[in-house]
């Protein structure tokens, strides 16, 4: 097994794949880095799906952040009007444009079920079907059924959101 | 049900399963053909697959529009790994070696004290952590330490430090105990760096204990829990750390 071979090839999707389901750059790039020293000390007996097996590690990686993150935000909307918030981060003026896509982006994900996401996710950097099926743990061809029902459950949402 | 070749009865159309390979360019050149010859009679399937096809690029669009720009990522190196290991190991030794030196040195005070500097400087912090397995506190904080009850609901807990001393960021040291249900909120589960204060949520199912230590060099803080009033401690009083301990009731 070729691991750096394995980052080149994988790194960049894992990571976009990461934050888009999370939202957080830093969490997806620390389970990308986590994701490959476990790759590296106890890699997969049957490398046949390896990149599945990869998004299935850093999936289940970022599974307890994104539940805290969930809590976090909870508190927020609870506290924010009377706790300082820490660290606002750089001037948003710029990004901006990218925060409210953001926004759109979790409205809508939040919106799938958590398989729903990942397939969608997961078939956005190219994985096949066969793949897909392997990291969620059923069908190839009830990945071909959730693909097709959970975008048309996105398009619904994205209507929505637009709206 | 797949696609039943040129014709369409009614109710013979394609399934999602199908039109999901079909969006990825998954079918076999048989189905393709099978495909080709089914959706030039079918409009219904030809307008399934086109809105499919839409949504699927709706999506992207979506998504793409919120993605950030990839950092530069290395290769986690297990050699690197294997160095902070054998460091540890080093650290680990060499304070063993001091302990024993400690239980035989008449100047043991005065080294006592310097240990606590050494520890800091090597470990790059300006904090000591008091706290045992199950969230108590050491028998080195507990004379410092000071107790604070929250009282088994759903609690925001704020640390400030005090504005004259709001320079910079501060590091602050939290710990939970087995079972908390408490969720920082600011940083990591258990190191934060934030610019003026942290959070922490307290939840109603809480049943441990909270160590928050806060760094030497800070004299005072004001704690707010819940909808309290907000409370001034003094930190010098009580020496070179100051420890929260949150029991609740």
């Amino acid at each position: 097994m070729d691991l750096r071979a394995l980052f080149v090839e994988h790194h960049e999707g894992l990571f976009r794949y990461l934050e888009r389901m999370t939202g957080d750059a830093e969490v997806a790039a620390d389970a990308v880095q986590e994701t490959f020293l476990k790759l590296a000390e106890s890699p997969p007996p049957d490398p046949t799906h390896i990149g599945a097996w990869i998004y299935t590690v850093a999936t289940n990686q970022v599974r307890e952040t994104l539940r805290t993150q969930r809590r976090r935000r909870e508190l927020l909307e609870v506290s924010s009007h009377r706790v300082p918030v820490a660290n606002p981060g750089p001037d948003p003026a710029a990004s901006a444009e990218r925060r409210e896509a953001r926004k759109a982006v979790e409205l809508i994900l939040a919106g799938l079920t958590e398989r729903e996401r990942t397939i969608l996710l997961m078939r956005e950097e190219g994985f096949k079907h066969r793949e897909i099926a392997a990291a969620v743990g059923t069908t190839t061809k009830s990945v071909g059924t959730l693909i097709t029902r959970a975008l048309r459950k996105a398009a619904k949402l994205i209507e929505e959101t637009n709206a | 049900m797949r696609p039943p070749g040129g014709e369409s009865p009614s109710g013979m159309h394609v399934d999602d399963e199908f039109l999901a390979r079909f969006l990825d360019s998954e079918l076999s050149r048989r189905e393709r053909e099978e495909w080709e010859a089914h959706a030039g009679v079918c409009p219904e399937c030809r307008d399934a697959a086109a809105a499919l096809r839409h949504a699927a690029g709706r999506f992207t669009d979506t998504i793409v529009k919120a993605d950030v720009d990839v950092p530069l990522l290395h290769l986690p190196n297990r050699r690197e790994a294997s160095f902070w290991t054998r460091r540890n190991i080093a650290i680990a030794a060499g304070v063993a070696g001091i302990l024993l030196t400690l239980s035989i040195s008449p100047t043991r005070a005065w080294i006592s004290s310097s240990l606590a500097d050494v520890r800091d400087r090597l470990w790059d912090r300006d904090r000591v952590s008091f706290v045992e397995e199950g969230g108590t506190p050491g028998p080195a904080a507990a004379p410092n330490a000071v107790r604070v009850s929250i009282p088994l609901s759903r609690n925001v807990l704020s640390i400030q430090v005090a504005a004259r001393q709001q320079s910079g960021s501060m590091t602050f040291h939290v710990v939970e105990g087995r079972g908390a249900f408490a969720e920082i909120v600011d940083g990591g589960p258990e190191e934060l760096v934030v610019a003026d204060g942290l959070r922490v949520l307290n939840v109603a199912q809480s049943t441990s204990s909270y160590v928050i230590t806060v760094p030497v060099h800070v004299s005072r803080v004001t704690l707010r829990i819940g909808d309290d009033v907000e409370s001034q401690y003094d930190v010098s009083e009580a020496g070179q750390s100051w420890v929260v301990d949150f029991d609740p009731e």
